[in-house]
């Protein structure tokens, strides 16, 4: 029997006093739909915090497309922080939703967005904390329905035993499509096999399911999945894509929340892909091909957004906005309509290669903050290798003109463990920070009046599904520390040069949970059952705890993030597709050993992964790209 | 204050739910429905350029309250009515604006101006008035007293900040009325005192889990006079 559907507000009221930051759990923000009548009622779920899981423009998107339905109902739900989840267990409360404080278990369907992979065992803590079963097997007829999507889900097999359907790519009408099916079926009287089966037959559906896991010769040791016989589930499930960008919803995250949250500004998409072809990049593979969305409308609904929520900051979002045919036109118009409210215009960061004075003086319009650029490597050779192309000129010129412009912190992120990586390359990361540096203190002058700073963040690379490093092994724990020490020894002796790095371990476990196929999920949930929750905070993190629970299910979790796939290997992955052909990334593989780069498609021709091909899209362009 | 600027005051509740918001998540809160009413803001120069308000002193997490104020400089004189009207269209019911007027501009910022503080606080049924009242004669002997504030150790002076207290039952409760002065080394958090006075009396485990508080009334001291914040000026009230 399913669990009635009831305001359970009355439970947690109490514990508000008892907790850190309780508007957390309140509800009632500006523009959150409080029509819940449904009858179908369905709830996102961002398995972490609210303020990290708010902002989120997938839930976003998905809870506006749904709410529009008729006759079906959206929630949100989020997993609450430890305090209160103590006191929840200790007093037997289920996790409920936010608008109708109703507890999940009573809903229809349950979807979740895996937005890294660090946030696998806070799945399992939501269903816990819920009363649903971890596994879908164990669950009951009348149980929710749980989904998935989002960017980690192109490799969702060591998660495969839990979700019941993943949806990969674009969800704007698949969300939809997979709701609607499910509440007439239902309705119906279907059995859950027979909807999970018909779910199957929605393109973009993957039904971990109705697959089995094959290992052979030809695979790695996680093996592959094939559709099990007698069951009509597709070899390989593609994305959905929406090739008409510009009829997608522009601003989709219009809840204005009370707490500060990780992104507490307006975002608008403007636009969808990156075809730069960055090779340690799974975004800008998953996410092609490139769709602008007009100016015009950006501009339009940016200032009609502005005025019904209230921000005083928009952030032009996407996975490369300077890229956008009409970047500098936009800033400029924007300019214009947030000119006289101190209203600031901000992008998540800039493109070396396209920030040239009049860029410079577009973006300027906001507050001069910190101005962020990801060189990624430190040398010409290895950028080339991982194809990044920007120059040491991009570079000195993007720093120039930030200068000039009035910024005096610049942010320069980059990557350490790439494939075929030196030490002359660590030595270079110092060196071209402390280029930009001197830069700086020639266009602006020297002394700590001045207030240039350069920081330098040196994250780990960890290998991901579909892109051309997929086959790589992650460096190990000592290794990245003798380079990380490498990079310290390497810094000059000067206090406006700050260096941090990612934690070699955190990554690790990130590199493992990337790499394992189905039976990896023995050991997220040893993990969890061990103790393992908001790993991706470092006050939280255990990695003697993942150990522990590695070597409890007979893994080590090294051996398994370093381990080095053959290049001709059917993949735990290969059957969850965001349409990019393996050959094209075969071929990026052995370009990238040999140095050389392939272009961007937006600016060139065709460059051949296969997307546009086979899902019969193309990238949409409002102006010129150069 | 710039000559051409209107200067208007708002006393508005934080109730129901929005208790649990802190200082600052209000502040936003309800900048961003001066924002959503579209009203003629004042913004000042500078590198942040920020919407000119100013608001009454920071409530605690938890703690309600049946009148805050705001003063928000305007660049157009416009009615007060209206603007109250508006920008009731535009806020959380919980926290919406129910009186406003213009006020003089050059009076001081509000958060230092507006220093008396009136509260109630629910002390429950397992609290014996004489017992709490013990623990309150004590902590004023004592002076002062010192409490976690997070991590960091408030020590605050008693014989300054504390000005009355009186009891009132009600179905069964205790609750207390105290009235405190804000000073500017800070304010005293109402329930901190009242959780040292039950440490220091006879019955310290009495005290509730959680202490429901209201702050009832602000006041500005002037002389030994209480002003009303609204004294300054005639409010319009809606209903
Ligand atoms: S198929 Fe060609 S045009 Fe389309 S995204 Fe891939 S490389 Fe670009």
């Amino acid at each position: 029997m399913r669990v009635e559907r009831r305001d359970c507000f009355h439970l947690i009221e109490p514990l508000l006093p008892l907790v850190e930051k309780p508007a957390r759990y309140l509800d009632h923000e500006w523009g959150a739909c409080e029509d819940q009548s449904g009858p179908f009622h369905v709830c996102m779920v961002y398995a972490d915090v609210y303020e990290i899981g708010q902002p989120n423009l997938g839930i976003a998107i998905l809870y506006n497309q749904l709410n529009s339905c008729e006759g079906i109902s959206c929630e949100r739900a989020y997993l609450p922080w430890t305090d209160m989840i103590s006191l929840m267990r200790e007093r037997s409360i289920p996790l409920l939703s936010l608008e109708s404080a109703s507890p999940l278990a009573s809903f229809d369907v349950i979807g979740f967005t895996l937005a890294h992979e660090l946030i696998m065992t806070n799945v399992l803590e939501v269903l816990d904390l819920s009363g649903i079963p971890k596994r879908s097997i164990e669950r009951d007829e009348d149980d929710p329905i749980i989904i998935a999507g989002g960017p980690s889900a192109y490799n969702v097999e060591p998660m495969a035993a839990v979700f019941d359907a993943v949806l990969l790519g674009d969800g704007e009408e698949s969300i939809k499509d997979v709701a609607r099916r499910i509440r007439d079926l239902r309705s119906e009287g279907a059995s859950r096999a027979e909807i999970l089966s018909s779910l199957a037959g929605i393109q973009c559906v993957y039904v971990p399911s109705l697959y089995e896991k094959v290992v052979d010769g030809t695979s790695t040791r996680w093996g592959y999945a094939v559709p099990i016989a007698g069951f009509d589930a597709p070899e390989v499930v593609y994305k959905r894509c929406e090739p008409d960008f510009a009829a997608t919803e522009p601003i989709a995250q219009r809840i204005v929340p009370y707490l500060e949250t990780v992104q507490d500004r307006l975002s608008i998409e403007v636009l969808r892909g990156c075809a730069r072809g960055c090779r340690f990049c799974q975004a800008g593979m998953t996410y092609r091909p490139v769709r602008e969305r007009p100016m015009e409308q950006i501009v339009d609904a940016t200032s009609k957004a502005l005025a019904t929520c209230g921000y005083d900051e928009v952030s032009l979002s996407s996975l490369s906005t300077t890229d956008h045919s009409q970047c500098k036109e936009m800033l400029e118009e924007l300019g214009k309509v947030v000119d006289d409210k101190g209203i600031r215009v901000s992008l998540p960061s800039q493109r070396l290669d396209s920030f040239g004075v009049d860029m410079a003086a577009a973006v300027a319009c906001g507050r001069k903050s910190s101005l962020t650029f990801a060189p990624e490597a430190g040398s010409q050779r290895l950028r080339d290798v991982i194809n990044k192309n920007v120059t040491e000129d991009d570079l000195e010129f993007a720093a120039r003109n930030a200068f000039r412009n009035g910024w005096r912190k610049v942010k320069l992120y980059y990557m350490m463990g790439l494939p075929t990586e030196t030490d002359d390359d660590i030595r270079a990361i110092v060196e071209t920070a402390t280029r930009v540096l001197e830069i700086g203190r020639e266009v602006v002058g020297k002394g700590r009046k001045s207030g240039i700073t350069v920081s330098v963040s040196v994250a780990v690379l960890v290998p991901k599904a579909y892109t051309a490093f997929q086959w790589c092994g992650q460096l190990p724990v000592e290794e990245v520390r003798r380079r990380q020490a490498l990079l310290l020894a390497s810094a000059p002796k000067d206090r406006d040069i700050r260096i941090s790095y990612h934690d070699a371990r955190t990554s690790l476990v990130e590199g493992a949970l990337s790499k394992m196929g189905r039976d990896g999920f023995d050991l997220i949930l040893e993990a969890w059952k061990r103790g393992c929750r908001f790993d991706a905070w470092s006050s939280e993190f255990s990695f003697e705890t993942w150990q522990e629970a590695a070597r409890a299910v007979g893994l080590d979790l090294e051996d398994v993030a370093c381990e080095e796939f053959p290049l001709d290997a059917r993949l735990p992955w290969d059957h969850t597709s965001p349409a990019v052909s393996k050959g094209f990334l075969q071929r990026e593989w052995r370009r990238a050993l040999d140095g050389v780069t392939t272009a961007d498609c937006t600016m060139t021709s065709c460059t051949g992964c296969g997307v546009c091909q086979t899902l019969g899209v193309a990238n949409v362009i409002q102006g010129e790209r150069s | 204050m710039r000559q051409d600027l209107h200067r208007i005051r708002f006393a508005f509740p934080k109730s129901d739910r929005l208790a649990f918001l802190g200082h600052l998540e209000v502040i936003s809160t309800i900048e961003r429905s001066i924002r959503r009413a579209d009203l003629p803001f004042a913004v000042s120069n500078g590198f942040a350029r920020r919407m000119k308000v100013q608001f009454s002193s920071a409530l605690p997490v938890g703690v309600s309250s049946k009148a805050e104020y705001f003063d928000l400089f305007l660049t157009e004189h416009l009615d007060e009515e209206h603007v109250l009207d508006l920008l009731g269209r535009y806020s959380p019911t919980a926290l919406r604006p129910f009186a406003a007027a213009y006020v003089d501009g050059s009076l001081p910022a509000l958060e230092a101006w507006l220093d008396r503080s009136s509260w109630v606080l629910d002390l429950g049924t397992s609290t014996d008035a004489d017992a709490f009242e013990e623990g309150v004669r004590r902590l004023r002997e004592q002076g002062s007293f010192t409490y976690l504030r997070g991590t960091k150790p408030k020590t605050v002076d008693v014989g300054e900040s504390y000005v009355s207290h009186g009891f009132v039952a009600s179905d069964g409760r205790l609750m207390l009325d105290l009235e405190t002065l804000i000073l500017p080394t800070g304010a005293m958090r109402p329930e901190a005192f009242v959780r040292a006075c039950y440490g220091l009396s006879d019955q310290p485990d009495s005290a509730p889990e959680y202490l429901r508080c209201v702050r009832v009334a602000q006041h500005h001291l002037d002389d030994g006079n209480l002003v009303e914040p609204f004294q300054v000026s005639l409010p319009k009230l809606v209903d």
